[in-house]
């Protein structure tokens, strides 16, 4: 057990941080819940039918701002003046730590919000076919767009991790605002390209064909080089700090 | 062992709290960390768990730094401290949730000390007084049977059956060999289980002696008129009492609250009483 790296107290942790949580997970799992059953029900309205692209697109806000406030409620307990000289005692090393944070924030959360997702429309599906013209029918998640939303949540997630580790007060709304500086960061790394390939000639505030093609041209032609760089910083790069945070942490 | 070299310690944009401090614990002893309010008591106790870090010197847990908070390492100590906040929730339930990190956790143990504190496992956390959630820590940090403990103001909001208890308690654990570090102000409460006094005193370590050294060498109470020992320290009070050097005298218990006084008042006093003695005894 004294071991630097052991699975079994990865598990224990994971266990531990939920089971902590429990009360918290239920209200937010009801309210998601009858907010999704709600957005469901509308949605069948038009067409009586859920499609997975539907779906998909019901379930987007609700899995991002929920797994984001989930990161930062998982740690709460080490931003505690009173509660946090336990969580860093605990005999667990920062390489299980921030494993376990990340495998429950970001693996397990979505395996299991997209369980909750399917089932919560699926039962607001029975509902509209026992009470309406709905013909009950299943619905899924696998679609090119729910796998650009898990990938897209994947590489953000960390980032938010990094806050919610890094910053003891004001924690998300100090993540969201350097988040929006990375954010800012890209587009003015867009505009310069623009001025570099049309000689100066590009003019950000001018909505001409021509501005607006030379954006969209940079933005699709230096995509992959961007989504690269952008998957680099915000995914394993953030996770790297993150880990690294949490080592030089103190109470 | 815990080992502590040339430590030296303060917060962000603070004083300097801890300075040059150098320390040992060995397993086996209970020690009694004293100082005035502010002294870094609670913050020197806090860096031995690797909850901070210090800013120069290092300080060891079997020779390993408490600061890379290491898994045998924090495997080995637990804290109690003075303040806290336990999870929401029934005393069974907290157990079992933090016990697996402790590979040595006794069930047994725990929930006997739970017994023995009168408390239930059903009892849910929340509800129950400071003291009662103290009571709960301390027989968590017991059960976990790891070597080094340490207490910061273990007997606050404790009643006074529960004082007695957790004494009886505590002696215990030194018996198996345990270290046991408790920085108190109550010192009433423990004097009879400290067996090693640590004094801080202006971010340093103004006293570091074993009581068996200090009752060998220093004589505690009322003198006598014309007594021909010479006086290190009186209570200001009328018929205070004193600490003499104890040369014929007959051994007396140690008073930790007339030493603590001593020490800060005539520290140089003191430690020249028992190095003079430690020198005569070489001699």
């Amino acid at each position: 057990m004294s071991m630097q790296f052991n699975f079994q107290r990865i598990g224990h942790f994971i266990y531990r941080d939920l089971l902590l949580l429990k009360g918290g997970i239920l209200t937010s799992l009801s309210v998601i819940g009858a907010l999704l059953f709600v957005g469901t029900l509308i949605n069948l309205r038009t067409d009586l039918l859920l499609t997975p692209s539907e779906f998909v697109s019901l379930m987007t806000p609700f899995y991002i701002i929920a797994g984001l406030l989930f990161t930062f409620a998982i740690l709460r307990e080490a931003h505690n003046k009173k509660g946090n000289h336990f969580y860093f005692s605990l005999p667990i090393s920062p390489l299980e730590r921030i494993i376990a944070l990340w495998l429950t924030t970001s693996i397990l959360f979505t395996l299991a919000f997209t369980v909750f997702g399917l089932l919560v429309s699926q039962l607001a599906i029975l509902t509209g076919s026992v009470f309406s013209k709905v013909d009950f029918h299943l619905t899924h998640p696998f679609t090119h767009n729910y796998g650009s939303l898990v990938k897209f949540y994947v590489f953000l997630q960390p980032s938010f991790l990094l806050g919610a580790i890094a910053f003891s007060k004001n924690r998300i709304g100090k993540t969201l605002l350097l988040v929006s500086l990375a954010v800012f960061a890209v587009f003015l790394f867009n505009v310069i390209l623009c001025f570099l390939f049309t000689d100066g000639s590009f003019d950000l505030f001018e909505s001409d064909p021509f501005t607006t093609n030379a954006f969209d041209r940079t933005s699709t032609e230096y995509a992959a080089l961007g989504r690269w760089l952008f998957g680099i910083v915000l995914g394993p790069l953030m996770l790297f700090a993150a880990y690294f945070k949490l080592i030089e942490k103190e109470v | 062992m815990v080992t502590i070299k040339n430590l030296k310690f303060n917060y962000p944009k603070s004083t300097i709290i801890l300075d040059q401090i150098s320390l040992n614990f060995v397993p086996g002893n209970i020690y009694g960390l004293f100082g005035r309010n502010g002294e870094g008591k609670s913050t020197l106790m806090k860096i031995m768990t690797g909850l901070l870090f210090p800013k120069e010197g290092s300080c060891t847990i079997f020779g390993e730094s408490t600061s890379s908070r290491t898994v045998k390492g924090l495997q080995d100590s637990f804290m109690v401290p003075e303040d806290f906040e336990l999870s929401p929730l029934t005393i069974a339930t907290y157990a079992q949730l933090n016990a697996p990190f402790y590979p040595k956790f006794s069930k047994e143990r725990f929930y006997g000390l739970i017994k023995e504190f009168h408390l239930s496992p059903k009892d849910k956390i929340p509800n129950l007084s400071f003291g009662q959630q103290k009571k709960v820590l301390i027989a968590f940090g017991i059960a976990c049977n790891t070597q080094f403990l340490l207490m910061d103001e273990p007997t606050n909001g404790l009643d006074i059956p529960s004082k007695s208890q957790f004494r009886k308690i505590m002696a215990a654990a030194v018996d198996e060999g345990k270290c046991i570090i408790i920085s108190t102000h109550q010192v009433r409460d423990l004097h009879s289980l400290i067996n090693h006094v640590v004094i801080l005193e202006n971010t340093k370590v103004l006293f570091d002696r074993s009581l068996s050294q200090v009752s060998e060498k220093l004589w505690f109470g009322k003198p006598s008129q014309g007594a021909k020992e010479k006086i290190l320290y009186s209570e200001p009070s009328f018929g205070g009492k004193s600490v003499l050097e104890r040369k014929e005298k007959p051994e007396t218990e140690v008073d930790l609250e007339l030493l603590f006084s001593a020490v800060l008042e005539e520290p140089s006093a003191i430690n020249y009483a028992l190095k003079t003695n430690d020198h005569e005894h070489a001699i």
